[in-house]
């Protein structure tokens, strides 16, 4: 009762302060009739608020995403199943479930005449413009009485996440790791360099021996892990993304790191299609949920896009390179680059230093906005020795691919004429 | 697909909805001015134009505002429709030309010096002041429809309909009957609700109707629900509706208000050949003149001489009219058992006491109960109330109506006698009203008055020389069809002009002889009723509507009210002995209060006079402050009994608890009681800590005495607690706790203080206290199947 008073709503608690002067003033000014009016008005909503307080429902919700990660501008539903477990609620529920304002309006539902049991699921679709991880919920419900007197506001407590993938695009096949001489199905083995740390670990069957349980890596996923006999061949790339602030132009969509960010999500799924095995690297350095391990390319695409989706802009101004002496040391790196200055040089050179290739996508900064072009990265990549191709932004993402593969062929040829 | 179909406010539905709520508006506004019916004796005339030209403004409002007019200008657009079909109505044509406007200008101000002269009810013979309670009523009308249903501002708008209720109450002082209440509070919460419906119905669609839509569609919800029919919003409503408009009824009755005076004039409407009793005094022509002689009372007495049935009194003469005046009829002068005696009696006057039951026909219709003069006691069914004064019976309550009504009454015939009339004394201590005339009174009236009875030496003969007068010497004549219109001045100097009049019917007679004795310092008053009844049957007497009468009722300290008769005995028959029976020589040896009875200043009342006379105003204001006090009293009982109550329920829902767990005996129970009677006792207990550790816990609060045995019973609880707590499910039985439950509790009161074991019994603070408990009333989630979460809210 209590709580339904404190949710009296303005006109409820005008009626009561009426109410209440008009039986005052009726009983000194002696009308018998005006004691009616007040009484009546000043009773609607106590009246009111003791229906709302004796209302004994328990409405329990089951909420979820299909599918729980979507690229931008896909749609994702999501179903709602409420279900009354208590007695009827005495008032009219308004239902609204709280949506980021990028996921469009937000679903407002009416629940009345559910009983005992009543059982009902609202489906609706979600989409975004915007990249992101999203949560979804929590459902806000108000209850009302029929006259509007007394609005009493509860809520769910559950949300549920819905991420938002940057959008790719279809690579074309270009020739890249040891094998540029170009045709052919080429899953890469170039691996040699592989380190004692580096191992690969599965989960625990029944009938293995206990001295081979991998205790890092148990401790790490929460069950047994054992190191597995075999050292398949993995082939890997590092995709490297500069998200420096320092390093892009532009605000919001229209930014050069949204370029930046979808295209290395389009050659994350691209080098994940191709059988490599990919992690991210950011200019604050490795994602640790998501060095590599065992994985299959599926579920590294999806945690791949999952941390595209929320990389933000760091503060950073230049590269972590702590990622550099790790266990990943070799193979393939894919840098998508944004504006450099001299400073970076060293960088660039130590990472294609510890790789055996480097390619890099480098975004024309410049053409995003910014007055003062800035210094060439092209040029300063390919002076370290990266394999380049320019990113303007109205060029297309495979067209600066294929780019990538006649600088390839064309670094091919001067290796060929330097020898 | 229908689903989706109708989701869409088409132009109709809105149309549709704007002519429900606007004709309810209006209705509901209507339904208020019912309260209006007793400013004026035709209510018809106003309140049937209202509820068409408020209707149709009220549509043509709706249609306004579904073609987008804004409330403004739709507002301006409905007064000028609204005002030409009043002027259309009140003229006979709509005519806005300068003629017009002058015509209705003047119907307005008759109007207006209607208001002025006259008081509610309005006869119906007066120049009605329909136009201006139409003009009124259609402004009210629109500025509701322009805020309740064009701004959606009903709050504000019940302020109109509180304007509209409170007006006619201040003016009559009149209750407003229960129904038009409940109407017009109907319609104003179908209001509400309507509205707030609408609002709903914006925040988005319900999810209880059991629709299914496969076909996902983008941005458009898809729904099922599985629905059982449940109790909803609109039952809801009717109930929250209903419950506060009955106890809102109910509440005059328990909120004391400070008076309850009312002035005279019922309303009701009588039927064609029915007899309706507004204003006693101009309904008692009406129903004369009437050509059929319609049954009305039906009455069975030994009494041999029914005759002169009283309805009602009228104390006031302002000029114009006879009127009955002010009544005070608080609650506790209901009209029921045995009655006090009359102004200025003591109740043992020499006289017979009869017995009467009556009956009423549906044709009577009446806001008085006719009575005898001198009730002794009376059975009515209804609110009923009487007044100290005039002794005659009224209702406050507009719906209660004589027709058909039976009830018992016993009055007493006081056997005047002449001698004791001339010797009444003349200081009497009545309210002014009874002896007040017109300042515009003709002069000629006193001087009649004086003239006829000059000669007489006491009131009483003067009394008997006016009455005398009017039989015999004045030369009048009865006559229905030549009386003068009406009772007042004008009026009364021509009926009492040689020349002219001296024709008239008991209305001139009875209130021409009580204006001269009043000019001639005896109090007077004229009565309304029956006069002579015709016998069906031995015991059963017939009144019917050309029996009504009206006399004169004068003062005489020591006596009371005396009926006396001038209306001429061709109509009347007999004369009241005492009036015309020759008073004994004043001046007689035998009466030596001669002197006295000639110096009436000198010469104080009776003192039994002084104690019979409740209209003095030390009495009045005793009786009233009585009252008062006696609801506050009353009321201050109620208060402390529920403050008890309140005071007293921890106890009770104590020992309930204490009841229910000794029934129950097992080892939750157990605990549950330990952990309350500690608490009860003032101890902190401790929460959160293991059964065996809180047990040490109350092992140290336990008293001096029976240690040994309660410390005893205390380790069997623990050890029964941790089983239930901790053990599989399925072991051995429980041992029976009870005892020892009642020997840790003895114990633990042996250690506490006298204060203590006083609060533990009265005030028990483990009723007030709320444990922490596991489960939180609002918003849990938990984990179920396929891990998705439930979420829970209530």
């Amino acid at each position: 009762m209590g709580e339904a008073l404190r949710a009296l709503t303005l006109r409820g608690r005008g009626f009561l302060a009426a109410g209440i002067t008009a039986v005052v003033c009726a009983v000194l000014l002696g009308q018998s009739d005006l004691v009616r009016v007040g009484v009546l008005v000043a009773l609607l909503p106590l009246l009111a608020a003791w229906v709302i307080s004796r209302g004994r429902y328990r409405l329990s919700l089951v909420r979820s995403v299909s599918p729980p990660m979507v690229s931008v501008g896909q749609p994702a539903t999501v179903e709602v199943t409420l279900r009354n477990e208590g007695s009827a609620p005495t008032g009219t529920l308004l239902v609204e479930e709280q949506l980021p304002y990028v996921l469009g309006t937000r679903p407002r539902f009416l629940l009345e005449g559910i009983g005992r049991t009543w059982t009902g699921s609202v489906g609706y679709q979600v989409r975004s413009d915007v990249r992101g991880r999203y949560e979804i919920g929590p459902m806000a419900v108000r209850v009302t009485d029929p006259f509007g007197l007394v609005d009493l506001g509860r809520a769910f407590r559950s949300t549920v996440p819905l991420t938002v993938t940057p959008r790719t695009v279809p690579l074309p096949k270009i020739p890249m790791g040891g094998a540029w001489s170009g045709a052919g199905d080429n899953r890469p083995r170039a691996f040699a360099i592989g380190s004692a740390e580096d191992v690969t670990v599965r989960e625990y069957r029944r009938g293995d021996d206990l001295r081979r349980v991998h205790w890092r890596s148990s401790a790490r996923v929460g069950e047994l892990m054992v190191r597995r006999e075999e050292q398949p061949w993995q082939a890997r790339a590092t995709l490297l993304l500069d998200n420096r602030e320092r390093a892009h132009r532009g605000t919001g969509l229209a930014s050069s790191l949204e370029t930046a960010v979808s295209a290395a999500a389009s050659i994350a799924v691209h080098l994940s299609g191709l059988g490599y095995t990919v992690r991210l690297v950011t200019a604050s350095g490795e994602e640790h949920s998501h060095a590599w391990h065992a994985r299959d390319a599926e579920f590294n695409t999806g945690a791949l896009l999952e941390s595209l989706a929320v990389v933000q802009a760091a503060p950073e101004t230049r590269f972590a390179t702590d990622w550099l002496g790790e266990s990943g040391a070799g193979g393939l790196v894919v840098g998508v680059i944004g504006g450099l200055d001299r400073a970076d040089a060293p960088m660039l050179r130590q990472i294609l230093h510890q790789s055996g290739s480097g390619f890099a996508i480098a975004l024309d900064v410049g053409a995003w906005g910014s007055p003062t072009p800035t210094a060439g990265s092209t040029e300063l990549l390919a002076g370290q020795g990266w394999r380049v191709a320019m990113l303007g932004p109205s060029d297309k993402l495979e067209a600066s691919w294929q780019g990538l593969a006649r600088t390839a062929a064309h670094r091919a040829r001067l290796d060929g004429a330097m020898r | 697909m229908s689903a989706a179909g109708t989701d869409r406010p088409t132009p109709g539905r809105g149309l549709a909805r704007e002519l429900t709520m606007g004709v309810l508006g209006a209705l509901t506004v209507w339904a208020t001015m019912l309260s209006w019916r007793p400013l004026a004796e035709e209510p018809g005339t106003y309140l049937t134009p209202l509820l068409i030209i408020g209707v149709a403004v009220a549509a043509l409002g709706a249609i306004l505002r579904c073609l987008r007019v804004p409330v403004a200008v739709a507002l301006v657009l409905q007064l000028v429709a609204a005002a030409l079909a009043a002027t259309t109505l009140l003229l006979g044509r709509p005519d806005v030309s300068a003629a017009g406007r002058a015509e209705l200008q003047a119907i307005f101000t008759t109007a207006w010096t209607t208001v002025e002269s006259y008081a509610a009810p309005i006869p119906a013979d007066a120049a009605g002041i329909h136009p201006l309670l139409i003009a009124l009523g259609l402004v009210f009308l629109l500025v509701f429809d322009a805020l309740a249903v064009g701004w959606r501002r009903l709050p504000a708008a019940g302020l109109v309909l509180l304007a509209i209720y409170v007006v006619p109450v201040s003016v009559t002082r009149q209750a407003v009957p229960w129904w038009v209440f409940v109407a017009g509070t109907g319609g104003y919460l179908a209001l509400l609700y309507g509205q707030e419906r609408a609002s709903h119905t914006r925040w988005g669609r319900a999810l209880s109707i059991n629709t299914v839509n496969t076909a996902h569609q983008p941005g458009r919800p898809t729904q099922t629900a599985t629905a059982r029919p449940a109790v909803n919003a609109p039952l809801w409503a009717l109930a929250i509706g209903t419950g506060a408009t009955s106890l809102a009824l109910l509440a005059p009755s328990v909120v004391p208000t400070y008076s309850l005076s009312l002035f005279a004039g019922g309303l009701g409407g009588g039927g064609a050949g029915s007899v309706t009793i507004r204003n006693p005094m101009t309904d008692l022509r009406r129903d004369l003149e009437r050509g059929e002689d319609v049954d009305l009372i039906d009455v069975r007495t030994t009494d041999p001489d029914p005759r002169y049935l009283r309805i009602s009194v009228l104390t006031t003469f302002d000029g114009r009219e006879w009127r009955a005046g002010e009544r005070e009829i608080p609650a506790d002068q209901r009209a029921v058992g045995p009655m006090p005696p009359g102004p200025g009696l003591t109740g043992d006057e020499p006289g017979d006491t009869h017995a009467y039951y009556v009956h009423m026909t549906q044709d009577f219709v009446s806001q008085w109960l006719p009575t005898y003069p001198e009730l002794r006691d009376i059975t009515t069914v209804g609110d009923w109330r009487y007044d100290r004064r005039t002794m005659d019976i009224f209702t406050p309550d507009p719906d209660l109506e004589t027709a058909g009504a039976n009830y018992r009454m016993s009055s007493r015939k006081i056997h005047y006698r002449a001698r004791a009339l001339a010797r009444s004394g003349g200081a009497h201590s009545l309210d002014d009203v009874f002896t007040d005339l017109p300042a515009d009174l003709p002069p000629e009236v006193e001087r009649l008055a004086r003239a006829v009875t000059d000669a007489q030496p006491t009131r009483f003969e003067k009394a008997q020389a006016l009455q005398r007068w009017f039989q015999e010497d004045g030369g009048f004549t009865y006559s229905l069809e030549q009386a003068p219109a009406g009772n007042g001045s004008n009026a009364l100097s021509q009926f009492l002009d040689e020349e002219t009049g001296r024709v008239g019917y008991c209305e001139q007679f009875a209130s021409a002889m009580a204006v001269m004795a009043r000019t001639i310092d005896i109090p007077a008053r004229v009565a309304v009723g029956f006069l002579t009844p015709d016998r069906i049957d031995r015991d059963r007497w017939l009144f019917s509507s050309h029996d009504l009468h009206a006399w004169p009722e004068l003062y005489f300290p020591g006596e009371g009210w005396v009926r006396f008769e001038p209306t001429p005995t061709s109509r009347t028959g007999e004369l009241p002995a005492y009036t015309t029976a020759p008073v004994p020589d004043v001046n007689d040896p035998q009466t030596p209060e001669t002197p006295e009875d000639e110096t009436p200043a000198a010469t104080p009342d009776q003192p039994t006079d002084d104690q019979n006379q409740p209209q003095d105003d030390p009495d009045a204001e005793a009786a009233a402050g009585s009252g008062i006090t006696r609801a506050m009293a009353l009321a201050a009982a109620l208060a402390v009994a529920v403050l008890a109550a309140l005071l007293t329920l921890p106890r009770w829902v104590r020992r309930a608890r204490r009841r229910r767990r000794m029934r129950a005996g097992d080892a939750h129970a157990a605990w549950s009681e330990l952990r309350d009677t500690a608490t009860d006792l003032g101890e902190d207990w401790p929460h959160g800590r293991s059964p065996r550790a809180t047990g040490e816990w109350v092992g140290a609060l336990l008293g001096p005495e029976q240690t040994a045995a309660a410390a005893a019973a205390l380790t069997r609880v623990v050890r029964a607690t941790e089983r239930a707590h901790y053990a599989r499910p399925g072991g051995p039985p429980e041992a029976d706790l009870r005892a020892d439950v009642e020997a840790i509790v003895a114990a633990l009161r042996a250690g506490a203080t006298r204060s203590a074991l006083r609060r533990a019994d009265w005030w028990p603070r483990s009723v007030l206290r709320r444990y922490p408990s596991t489960a939180t009333a609002t918003g849990t989630v938990e984990a179920v199947e396929h891990g998705r979460l439930v979420d829970h809210v209530g």
